[in-house]
């Protein structure tokens, strides 16, 4: 078994040294195969995932799938990822992309079929070897998809060994692939001991926060419209997604509506002894994290685990409560059909609502707000530290993007240094090259006439420089 | 057209347009065509070649533990042929000469 990673990592090396040669033409023809074998098996892979994993649900599990090869495809397809990308004469810079080599795509139990298949199309429209490493719960579903995205590369004329899938793989081999020095990068879709390991591993890491995401229902807006959007977006497989919105706030003088609207779509509003019941199952008291057992169960289900008497219809979990912290463990992240709810007096006090849960374990990820008034949506946005703030659209599928906004469609949301990441953009091919600059001789006139000596001049203060040096200009 | 000339226990091989994956397998098998007895080291001159591909790098590796690294070697290689076996990490374990 020593040899096995030695072995993964020389076929992805060979395979990234074969692709340094491709041409634009032959990288897209490839992408183009995976595309449409990955988008024509997405229900076959939806399923196999829901069964493997046994979370979601396999209809939304398609639509997944939709999203990482259609929407994901459409985004990419005329994206320059080889040679010259972009010239300017002007600056005299010339922009050149070049593969950055094998990449380590970490695969989460909640989007399996659906990541895979995302991570696979941007890293071989640039040009880059993929090995793909599944979640333990998830490796068959991984595999299988994979191995149809390898199939159609190598139909297009794609180097053998691009893609590549453990099957199996002990923590420690995870390791040292992790930390091998032939790998490029590391995409880290998971959670967040994964990341901190990808990122401990001296390998360049793309990784991912977790998310908390607050939802403001601000009084100017639409409110049927907008528990619509929400409920679409927090029952979307079953919560799987960790953009779905996971509190909302309301200010009082709207909160009946939108009370009546949630119940109106079989909602069920628990009260506080229910609340206790849910919190036992939901959170674990220790870690304050979610427990693996409930993520991306239906919400009949979950009432049922934790005793709670909910009609069998029920479509949501909402917990009225109070405050935001560990001794009100729902107000935490879950990725299941349950939702925290404040009631709040004014505007005021839902934004620091919003805040508190946003800096509640969700820092850098994304938040949402339902609202008509644009200077409110402005400020909320500036006081919500996070990568994606989602307006009047359901925050699951808005986050992802391509669908009802114009962000990047994409199953790698960054989350910046507040979530631990280089970059808050949802992640695609063009974060996957490496771009060099020829720089043409485009002289600073001001800088070349100016006396250099006079730098020397300690006496010389910043404004008497500054004088001389834009004098005439 | 690969041509394959011996001098004594040197086999050198002059290699010449794209070795694709189809390329490299009809090259595997002239090489051991060619690899008679009394061969002792191996030189590939790819003066003429312009695209290399993973399987020939495969081939590559495997000779180098077939003969040893001393009695294998590159030569006469183009620039976007060195760059490739730079980044497949090989110019560490074969000789690649210009």
């Amino acid at each position: 078994m020593e040899n096995y990673i030695e072995g993964v990592m020389q076929d992805a090396t060979m395979a990234a040294a074969e692709f340094s040669q491709f041409t634009q033409e032959q990288t897209d023809e490839i992408v183009k195969s995976v595309f449409e074998a990955a988008f024509n098996n997405r229900v076959m892979l939806a399923k196999m995932a829901h069964h493997e994993t046994n979370m979601g649900i396999w209809e939304h599990k398609v639509l997944k799938n939709v999203i990482a090869s259609q929407l994901v495809y459409e985004d990419i397809k005329n994206l320059k990822t080889v040679g010259i990308i972009n010239e300017d004469v002007e600056s005299g810079i010339v922009e050149i992309a070049q593969p950055m080599g094998p990449i380590l795509a970490i695969i989460p139990v909640t989007n399996p079929t659906s990541t895979v298949v995302f991570k696979i199309l941007i890293s071989l429209k640039a040009r880059n070897p993929i090995i793909i490493c599944p979640s333990k719960k998830a490796i068959n579903c991984c595999s299988e998809t994979a191995r149809i995205c390898y199939e159609a590369a190598l139909k297009a004329g794609a180097p053998e060994g691009c893609i590549q899938w453990l099957t199996s793989v002990t923590r420690e081999q995870t390791q040292e692939l992790m930390s091998h020095k032939s790998l490029s990068l590391i995409l880290a879709t998971g959670g967040s001991g994964l990341v901190k390991s990808a990122y401990s591993s001296g390998t360049p890491t793309i990784g991912v926060g977790a998310g908390n995401v607050p939802v403001f229902i601000e009084k100017s807006a639409d409110i049927p419209f907008s528990v619509e959007q929400i409920f679409m977006s927090k029952t979307f497989d079953n919560g799987t997604i960790c953009a779905s919105e996971q509190a909302i706030v309301v200010e009082k003088e709207i909160a009946e509506k939108v009370v009546e609207e949630f119940i109106k779509r079989k909602a069920y509003f628990l009260n506080d002894k229910e609340i206790v019941l849910l919190n036992n199952i939901a959170i674990d008291t220790k870690t304050h994290l979610m427990n693996p057992e409930i993520v991306g169960r239906p919400a009949f289900e979950i009432a049922q685990k934790a005793g709670i008497k909910a009609p069998q219809d029920v479509t949501i979990l909402i917990a009225p409560i109070k405050a935001v912290g560990n001794e009100y463990p729902l107000s935490s992240e879950v990725l299941a059909p349950i939702l925290a709810f404040y009631i709040v007096d004014n505007f005021e006090k839902a934004m620091n609502m919003c805040i508190d849960l946003n800096y509640h374990g969700g820092i850098g990820h994304s938040a949402s707000i339902f609202s008509n008034n644009d200077e409110k949506i402005k400020y909320f946005a500036i006081h919500m530290n996070a990568g994606r703030i989602c307006v009047n659209t359901p925050s699951s599928q808005g986050a992802v993007g391509g669908m009802f906004n114009k962000l990047s469609p994409s199953l790698t949301l960054g989350c910046g240094t507040g979530g631990k990441n280089i970059t808050t953009d949802n992640i695609s091919a063009k974060h996957l090259i490496n771009i060099q600059k020829i720089s043409r001789r485009r002289p600073n006139e001001r800088f070349v006439r100016f006396d250099a000596a006079l730098y020397l001049d300690e006496n010389l203060k910043a404004n008497e420089i500054n004088e001389l040096y834009n004098k005439n200009f | 057209m690969n041509k394959y000339v011996r001098n004594g226990g040197l086999l050198k091989c002059i290699l010449s347009g794209k070795i694709d994956t189809l390329n490299s397998s009809v090259l595997e098998n002239e090489i051991n065509e060619n690899m008679k007895e009394g061969i002792t080291s191996i030189v590939f001159d790819l003066q003429e070649v312009d695209y290399i591909s993973s399987t020939f790098l495969r081939i590559v590796i495997k000779i180098v533990k077939a003969v040893g690294k001393e009695n294998f070697a590159i030569t006469n290689v183009q620039p976007s042929v060195l760059m490739v076996f730079k980044i497949a990490n090989l110019t560490e374990i074969v000789t690649v000469g210009q």
